[in-house]
């Protein structure tokens, strides 16, 4: 995988992401969750761009990140990229279960948490991991 | 919808129209990078669990 398309896959991941922390954990840090009207419909319309970069990033970075590979990037750096996929998959999956029928008001409440919680450790991940690509070896 | 104006409330069921594309969007994203996850997690539980013999290393 080229490095540009490694680098545009992460660039869509980061501005989805800016975009989702912003109405999301923005409203949630506001003290008015849940969120409503245009800043969930605008969460919610940027959620697909998320996954997809977030898919893109899974498949071009991860021959970089295994371990015992002569990889540019730290141990920590790989580390926090294997911590962003896994949250990015929980998030993704928990933002998305909700809207089957697969589970009940106490499982949606459930799913809800989940979602909130993981995007915080996904956003702290993802900013702790910005860092360090831009000082790789 | 809790009070909202009616252009609020119809862009809101318009967005419905869209509602599975973004399931299957979403559900596809995750396959991928679940299929990651596993195809790098196996790989390393494998390198962790092989004998010895296997990695190319001598035993003592």
């Amino acid at each position: 995988m080229s490095r540009a398309a490694r680098n545009l896959s992460y660039a869509v991941l980061c501005a989805a992401g800016l975009v989702l922390a912003v109405t999301g954990l923005g409203t949630f840090a506001l003290g008015k969750p849940p969120m409503t009207h245009w800043v969930l419909m605008a969460h919610v319309a940027v959620a697909p761009f998320f996954a997809a970069g977030l898919a893109a990033v899974a498949v071009s970075w991860s021959g970089l990140c295994r371990a015992g590979v002569d990889s540019p990037m730290s141990c920590l750096a790989q580390t926090l990229f294997w911590v962003v996929l896994l949250c990015g998959l929980i998030v993704i999956l928990s933002g998305v279960l909700p809207m089957t029928p697969l589970f009940g008001a106490p499982g949606q409440h459930f799913l809800y948490l989940t979602h909130r919680y993981s995007a915080i450790v996904l956003t702290a991940a993802v900013l702790l991991h910005l860092p360090l690509l831009a000082r790789r070896k | 919808m809790r009070g909202d104006d009616k252009t609020v409330s119809s862009f809101f069921a318009f967005t419905f129209h869209f509602r599975p594309l973004l399931k299957i969007l979403v559900f596809a994203a995750a396959f991928v990078v679940l299929g990651v996850l596993l195809y790098y997690g196996l790989r390393g539980v494998g390198a962790i669990t092989a004998p010895p013999s296997s990695t190319g290393k001598e035993g003592p």
